[in-house]
C-alpha cells in the first residue's frame, strides 16, 4: 500500500480566509488543522487547531493562566472580538504560532516512509505528489493509522 | 604593576564590556570571567568559598535563593491577580484611577518582590485590564515599570544592587526603609502626576467599556485559598524576621531561607513547582561576579582606586554624594546595575570605613542612582526588558526610543529629587 493508495481531498484555505471563518470550518468538520494556500491556490502549509486555538487567545492568558478564570461571561465573546478583522495570513505570520511547511511525500511512498516522515516533520498531514490527479490529495494521521492497523489485522 | 594584575583587569574589563552589550550570556560571561580568575592566580578556593571580604557574598546569593522560593510558591496562589483585578474594580473602570492603583500596588509589591517577578506579574493583568478598557496597554505598562524601579529601591531585598550594599556596608533591613523609603514615597507620588502628563491622551472614560471591567471576577484568580493563607503567614513571619534582625541576630538571608523552608514544607508542592522559579542563572551570574570583583581586591586594584578616590573625595561627602548618584543612575541606565554595584560597593566601603559616620549617605547615593537609573533605557533593567517582550508576545511593539523617551524624563525627575533629598536629610 502506497501513499497515493490512502490519499484524500482535505479543505484548503488561503491566507485571505478571515480567522474567524476558519475557526468555524475546524469547529463544524471536526478537522484536526488547516492546509494553507498561496495566491495560486499551491498548498503550501499547515497549521494545527490547537495553534489556530494558539493564536485566538490573547499572550496574556498564557502568561499567566489563572486570569482565564477572572474573565466571567464576556470571555467568550472578547475572543470573537478579538478575531474579528484578522485572516489566516495574519495567523501564518505570527511568530507565536507554528506554522509548518506543507510535507510533501511521493505518491509512491510506503506507509513506514510517509509515518517516518510525517513524525520527523511532526506533521499530521501531508502532501502527496501525484500527478495523476487534479485537485491536491493529502495523507492524514489518522488516515495513515488506520491504513497500519488495517494491515496487522489482515496479517493475524 | 605585575603581569598578573594587567591580566586580571583586562579579564575584568572584557567580562564588563561582553555583559553590558549581551553579546554573550551575562551568566557565561560572569563564571568565565571568574575562572580565568582562579587559573591567573588572582584568586583562590579559599578567598572564593570562604572570604567574607573578596569571595562569593553567601549573604546575597541566599538571600535571593530563599526569596525566589517564596514568591515562587506565593505567585501560585493567584493574589497578585486578585489585588490588581480588586483594584480595577475599586478604581471603577476609570483608566486614571486604575492607572494610578496599579502604580501603588506595583510599587509595594516590588519593594518586597524582585522587580522582574512583579512585573512578570503585574504585566498580564495589565493587558487583560486594558484590553476591556479599549485602550493601549502601552502607557500602563511603562508606568508600572517605572513604579517596579522605583519601588524597588525602598526595601534591602527590592533590587538586587541593595542587596549587595546591604551586605558590604553591614546595612540591616530596617536602615534601609529609614533611609529610602521616604523619598520613594514621594517618588512614587510624582510618578503619578508625571504619568498624568506624560499619557494623559489615554485617560478618557467610556461608562461601556468600565462596565467589561466591572465584569472581571477576581476571587476566581485565587486557586488555592488554604495555600495562600499559608503562604500569607509565612511571608509575615519573614517580614518579622527581617525588622527584627537586628535585635534577633539573624542575618536577613537566614530568615529568608527559614521562610522558605518553612513554605516549603507547610506548601506540599511538587518539587517542579516550587523551585521553577528559583533563577538559579542569576545566583550563578552573582557567584562569577563575586569571584571577579573579589580577585581586584586581592590583587590591591580596589584599594588603589580607592586611595585615589579617598584623595578626590577629601572630606566633600556631600560633592561625592552627587557623583555617585547621578554617576551611577547614568551607568546603570546604560549597563546591567548588578556588576556596576558589586564593583562600586568595596570602593564605597573604603570610603566609608575611613570617613566614618559623614560618609554613610554615600551608600544611600549609590543605591538611589544605581536603582532609579534602570528608568533611563529600555535596557537599564531587567524588568524593562521583560516588559518589553511581554507587551511584544501580546502585540504591542514598544522601541528602544519610545520607552527611552518617557524614561529620561522619569529618570531625570526623580533622581534629580534624590539630589535635595540627600543634601536636606544628611548634609544640611
Amino acid at each position: 500500500m502506497h501513499a497515493s493508495d490512502i490519499a484524500g481531498p482535505l479543505v484548503v484555505v488561503d491566507r485571505s480566509t478571515p480567522a474567524l471563518d476558519a475557526i468555524r470550518l475546524i469547529a463544524d468538520q471536526d478537522l484536526l488543522g488547516l492546509v494553507i494556500a498561496e495566491h495560486d491556490g499551491h498548498p503550501s502549509a499547515v497549521v494545527s487547531s490547537i495553534d489556530v486555538t494558539r493564536y485566538m487567545l490573547p499572550g496574556y492568558l498564557l502568561d499567566d493562566l489563572s486570569l482565564a478564570n477572572t474573565l466571567g461571561a464576556d470571555g467568550v465573546e472578547d475572543l470573537r472580538l478579538g478575531m474579528e478583522g484578522r485572516t489566516l495570513g495574519d495567523l501564518v505570520d505570527d511568530d507565536s504560532v507554528a506554522v509548518r511547511r506543507v510535507l510533501v511525500v511521493p505518491a509512491d511512498a510506503g506507509l513506514v516512509e510517509v509515518a517516518a516522515r510525517m513524525v520527523d516533520a511532526r506533521t499530521q498531514v501531508a502532501l502527496v505528489h501525484d500527478t495523476s490527479r487534479d485537485e491536491p490529495v493529502f495523507v492524514t494521521l489518522p488516515g495513515l493509522l488506520d491504513a497500519l492497523v488495517g494491515r496487522w489485522d489482515a496479517r493475524s | 604593576m605585575t603581569v598578573q594584575i594587567v591580566l586580571a583587569i583586562a579579564v575584568f574589563v572584557a567580562a564588563y564590556v561582553f555583559i553590558a552589550t549581551e553579546k554573550l550570556p551575562r551568566v557565561l560571561v560572569a563564571l568565565g570571567g571568574a575562572a580565568l580568575m582562579v587559573l591567573i592566580g588572582a584568586t583562590d578556593d579559599a578567598a572564593v568559598f570562604f572570604s567574607e571580604e573578596t569571595g562569593i557574598d553567601w549573604n546575597v546569593v541566599f538571600l535571593l535563593l530563599g526569596m525566589m522560593i517564596i514568591v515562587g510558591i506565593l505567585r501560585q496562589t493567584g493574589l497578585f491577580e486578585y489585588l490588581a483585578i480588586w483594584s480595577a474594580k475599586a478604581a471603577k473602570g476609570r483608566p486614571f484611577r486604575i492607572m494610578v492603583m496599579l502604580i501603588v500596588i506595583t510599587a509595594v509589591l516590588s519593594a518586597f518582590l524582585d522587580n522582574v517577578t512583579t512585573i512578570l506579574l503585574v504585566a498580564p493583568v495589565s493587558l487583560l485590564v486594558a484590553q476591556r478598557l479599549g485602550k493601549s496597554p502601552v502607557p500602563f505598562l511603562l508606568a508600572e515599570v517605572f513604579a517596579s524601579n522605583i519601588g524597588g529601591t525602598a526595601t534591602l531585598i527590592g533590587d538586587p544592587p541593595n542587596l549587595i550594599i546591604g551586605s558590604r556596608g553591614d546595612i540591616g533591613f530596617n536602615d534601609f526603609i529609614v533611609q529610602l523609603a521616604p523619598i520613594i514615597v514621594v517618588l512614587i507620588v510624582v510618578l503619578v502626576g508625571l504619568c498624568r502628563v506624560l499619557f494623559r491622551s489615554t485617560f478618557a472614560y467610556d461608562a461601556g467599556r468600565a462596565e467589561r471591567v466591572m465584569a472581571l471576577d477576581e476571587k476566581e484568580a485565587i486557586r488555592d485559598r488554604g495555600l495562600l493563607v499559608r503562604s500569607l503567614v509565612v511571608v509575615g513571619l519573614v517580614l518579622v524576621g527581617f525588622v527584627t534582625s537586628t535585635f534577633t541576630g539573624l542575618e536577613p538571608a537566614i530568615v529568608a531561607l527559614l521562610g522558605a523552608g518553612l513554605l516549603v514544607l507547610l506548601a506540599r508542592l511538587e518539587p517542579k513547582r516550587v523551585f521553577g522559579d528559583v533563577e538559579w542563572e542569576t545566583l550563578l551570574f552573582f557567584a562569577g561576579l563575586f569571584i571577579m570583583v573579589g580577585s581586584l581586591v586581592n590583587l590591591g586594584v580596589i584599594e588603589t582606586i580607592g586611595q585615589a578616590a579617598k584623595g578626590a573625595v577629601g572630606e566633600n561627602y556631600f560633592g561625592a554624594s552627587g557623583v555617585l548618584l547621578f554617576g551611577s543612575a547614568l551607568f546603570s541606565g546604560i549597563v546591567d546595575n548588578i556588576p556596576f554595584v558589586a564593583t562600586l560597593a568595596p570602593l564605597t566601603n573604603d570610603i566609608v570605613q575611613s570617613g566614618g559616620a559623614e560618609a554613610r549617605p554615600l551608600w544611600w547615593a549609590l543605591a538611589l542612582g544605581a536603582d532609579l537609573g534602570g528608568n533611563l533605557t529600555a535596557v537599564g533593567a531587567s524588568a524593562n526588558v521583560v516588559m518589553i517582550g511581554i507587551a511584544k508576545r501580546n502585540g504591542h511593539h514598544i522601541s528602544f526610543w519610545e520607552f527611552t523617551k518617557y524614561g529620561i524624563v522619569v529618570t531625570a525627575v526623580t533622581v534629580g529629587l534624590c539630589f535635595p533629598y540627600i543634601w536636606l536629610r544628611y548634609f544640611l
